[in-house]
């Protein structure tokens, strides 16, 4: 996979360059939350040039040949260049022109102008070229479409006008061709991946793109990338997951979506790579395609009532695998495991899934998650609360699996939604039987929410004395505040 | 790192049947006729509200924003090293919620340690810690309990006028109540008077004790504890200097303010010690040398009828509730007796002529 090779490599690194990197990436990183915040947050994409093909031809170039190579060699030269009259033209004339070579180059100049910080360098300039490199999506040649197809990915973000535009110049259509195209090679069906993603995610999206791609036909190729086939790498799965994700949460038709079968491919995958996981063979970036799945998977379960999507869900061990993942990436990252437990809670509305949680034993494994902040152990609650909800025999085999002791730390604890939770969940089994109550009082849980009574946030008192008031063993006489 | 139960699921064979709609399915809902409400108590307002909700997540959640910043950094090639530093899962910290409290603690043996030393047996009256419930009760009887005190005050009365008769030549009765009884009655009416129990503060003990003294002198002969052990309480002394410099002052004068800050009006001036949580307070009666050295060292209550010349302290004891303790008056000595006033046949009642000391 090329794009994950060459940050291998740079992970090579030793010593103060490695430093330098993390501080680097530290840095970056912080831009990137920043961007998030603003709802500016864009990337765009640079193909590296792996094979340098420029020998010895300057000589036969004409002098707008030579333009072109002035773009190539330096970034620099861009506003210079671009100062020049008509050269976007002179690219786009090279873009069509009969000399293959040529052709590359152009695109070349093209995808990095588009690439191109330089306030200069923006769509408008570049608009002359989108018509032809769209028309260019289903041509013969992988190098030269993926070329103008992550050109194009980058325009996508700059502007809604841009976009409206490349709608109208019948970039999904063209897309939907070119990935049938070229559906073995890998590398441009990454870049099919990555641009549909780029024009579905920018904000603004209007209310015609994603329709358009929904009623296109790209659903379906993009669902048949999503194979375990290990040989096609990661890169291209990782583009088509993200595009599902994109559309599952704009939630304009995620029935339409399921009707296509999303939803049992993106179980299915997940369920696959579940099983990777347990054997051991985490291979490197695989987060960067469970989280996309779990996304949509999460987002998909709301198109429907549960009893109607259950035979897409029909595999009990996508229930094991949405536990496995926070175990396994809990410590590298923490919101991985969160927003599978958030997937868990969307499935534990059924009391299907709620009883097949007990069958398969996986309640333990949750009820381990509740010491951890960072949001996982609420909605770990979240789920406990689901299934204590659907009624006595839930709340037994909670009890059984050993709720109790764990509910009495979590009451413990410094955050106060975490208190409201427990004390909820903690209502629910008390109420369903007595045995609980006694079983809780035994724990010495008692003088925990008289605890709480004394506290300044209402919510936790409030329902602390409820607890006390309504729900205790009558044998227990405790001291409740007026 | 994952469980061996989650392995074996997933890597199950195929001739497991995996299907959900084989698993069997547990009874849904809640016997008949148990008591469920999730819509609250009689009040009617919700107590507890929840219900199960799925939650969708749009693209600008913050839920998201975590695995978006992943994704953009992979995308602009920066994602991939071994050793970054990525935001690890963190165990939730604890907190006390007692109100006015809110320390903050990493391990639930922190803050348990620190709840069963500061909020566990406390007395609502004076917000001390007591070390166990049983000297909590014994706390509250002897400080708190009103009845206690008003009969522990008449005993000092009464000790006071006994102690008082021995120097004074006119016969008296003891005036309870202000009543005059003969010498029948007054037997009687002893012999009726409950009298206030120290508990002896050793567990399993039961010994009953009439004063403070006669406690701890047991308690050091018996039980061995150490003379030095913290007996009775330390009150909070907000102004202990004033105390200090009223007693020197007065000398030999009957009127000792006892400068309380807190509702009981039993102080013990001490030393400069800190103050106290526990039910225990260091009996400075054998230190010498902090108060008075011509007097006796001060007790607490008890009005030590041994010493002839010793002045006879009192003790303002507030038999009203805590509110009604004024705090700027402190020296409410209703039932001294001054050395030089006489109740009795033949004396003077009440004080005579003008600049008479006192």
């Amino acid at each position: 996979m090329w794009r994950l090779n060459a940050v291998r490599h740079k992970a090579g690194r030793q010593g103060s360059d490695l430093e330098e990197f993390k501080f680097k990436r530290r840095e970056h990183e912080k831009e990137l939350r920043r961007a998030r915040k603003d709802s500016q947050l864009v990337s765009k994409r640079l193909l590296l040039n792996d094979d340098e093909e420029e020998d010895g031809t300057m000589d036969t170039l004409a002098s707008d040949q030579v333009l072109v190579w002035a773009f190539h060699f330096s970034s620099l030269s861009f506003p210079y260049v671009l100062r020049q009259p008509n050269s976007i033209a002179i690219l786009v004339t090279n873009l069509c022109g009969p000399n293959p070579q040529c052709r590359l180059e152009a695109a070349r100049c093209l995808h990095e102008l588009s690439h191109s910080p330089h306030s200069e360098v923006d769509s408008l300039r570049l608009r002359q070229a989108t018509p032809y490199l769209i028309t260019f999506l289903s041509g013969q040649s992988p190098k030269f479409t993926e070329l103008c197809l992550y050109t194009l990915g980058n325009m996508c973000p700059d502007s809604e006008n841009v976009r409206d535009m490349l709608l109208a110049q019948g970039i999904i259509p063209a897309l939907n061709n070119c990935i049938q195209i070229h559906r073995t090679n890998l590398a441009v069906v990454e870049a099919v991946g990555f641009t549909l993603s780029q024009l579905i995610s920018a904000n603004y999206v209007t209310g015609t793109i994603i329709p358009a791609v929904l009623a296109s036909g790209l659903i379906p190729r993009l669902l048949s990338v999503l194979t375990p086939d290990s040989q096609f790498g990661l890169g291209p799965v990782i583009e088509c997951a993200w595009c599902l994700h994109y559309l599952a949460c704009s939630n304009v038709d995620n029935g339409a979506l399921v009707a296509q079968g999303t939803l049992l491919h993106c179980t299915s995958l997940l369920v696959t790579l579940g099983v990777a996981v347990a054997k051991g063979s985490i291979e490197e970036g695989i987060e960067l395609l469970i989280w996309p799945l779990l996304r949509c998977v999460g987002n998909l379960l709301l198109s429907g009532p549960l009893g109607a999507l259950q035979p897409q869900l029909n595999d009990s061990r996508l229930l094991a695998a949405l536990c496995a993942f926070p175990q396994a990436f809990l410590q590298t990252h923490p919101a991985l495991a969160r927003e599978s437990i958030w997937v868990l809670n969307n499935l534990t509305d059924s009391s299907v899934f709620c009883s097949a949680l007990f069958y398969l034993n996986l309640v333990p494994a949750l009820i381990q998650l509740l010491p951890f902040s960072h949001g996982i152990n609420i909605m770990v609650l979240r789920v406990l609360g689901n299934i204590a909800h659907q009624g006595r025999e839930y709340c037994l085999h909670l009890a059984q699996a050993g709720l109790l002791p764990a509910l009495c730390a979590t009451l413990k604890m410094a955050d106060t939604e975490v208190v409201t939770f427990s004390l909820e969940v903690l209502g629910q089994l008390m109420a369903s039987d007595p045995q609980l109550a006694e079983e809780f009082v035994r724990q010495s849980g008692l003088p925990m929410l008289e605890a709480i009574q004394y506290s300044n946030q209402e919510t936790i008192r409030l329902r602390a004395t409820h607890l006390l008031e309504h729900h205790l063993p009558p044998h227990c006489t405790v001291r409740t505040l007026p | 790192m994952l469980q061996p139960e989650l392995i074996q699921l997933l890597t199950a064979s195929d001739l497991v049947d995996l299907r959900i709609d084989a698993i069997p399915k547990l009874q849904v809902g809640f016997r008949p006729g148990c008591f469920f409400s999730s819509s609250g108590s009689q009040d009617g307002e919700a107590k507890l509200t929840f219900i199960p909700q799925q939650i969708l997540l749009n693209k600008d959640h913050e839920l998201f924003e975590d695995g978006d910043i992943h994704r953009h950094l992979y995308l602009q090639n920066l994602s991939t090293c071994p050793a970054y530093d990525s935001p690890t899962a963190r165990q939730c910290e604890f907190r006390c919620y007692i109100s006015g409290c809110s320390q903050v603690f990493s391990t639930v043996e922190d803050y348990e340690h620190h709840y069963n030393t500061l909020h566990r047996h406390v007395c609502s009256s004076c917000q001390r810690s007591l070390p166990s419930a049983r000297l909590l009760d014994i706390h509250i009887q002897e400080w708190h309990d009103s009845l206690f005190s008003i009969l522990a005050e008449r005993q000092d009365m009464v000790a006071n006028i006994h102690a008082h008769k021995r120097t004074c030549t006119h016969t008296h009765y003891v005036a309870h109540s202000g009543l005059d009884l003969d010498q029948s009655m007054h037997t009687v009416f002893h012999s009726l008077s409950p009298r206030p129990k120290y508990q002896c503060l050793v567990e399993g003990c039961g010994s009953k004790f009439r004063t403070r003294d006669q406690r701890k002198d047991h308690m050091i002969k018996i039980h061995k504890y150490p003379s030095d052990f913290m007996f009775d309480k330390v009150k909070r002394i907000k102004n202990i200097k004033i105390a200090k410099k009223n007693m020197l002052q007065k000398g030999t004068s009957m009127e000792v303010s006892m400068s309380v800050s807190e509702p009981e009006g039993v102080c013990e001036v001490l030393s400069d010690q800190p103050e106290e949580e526990e039910y225990m307070e260091i009996n400075h009666s054998l230190e010498p040398g902090i108060l008075d050295p011509p007097s006796n060292p001060i007790n607490t209550v008890e009005l030590s009828t041994d010493h002839d010349t010793a002045p006879i302290l009192s003790v303002t004891i507030q038999p009203t509730t805590n509110q009604q303790r004024p705090q700027h008056n402190r020296e409410r000595h209703s039932y001294r007796v001054p050395r030089t006033v006489c109740f009795g046949q033949g004396s003077v009642q009440g004080f005579r002529g003008h600049g008479r000391r006192i």
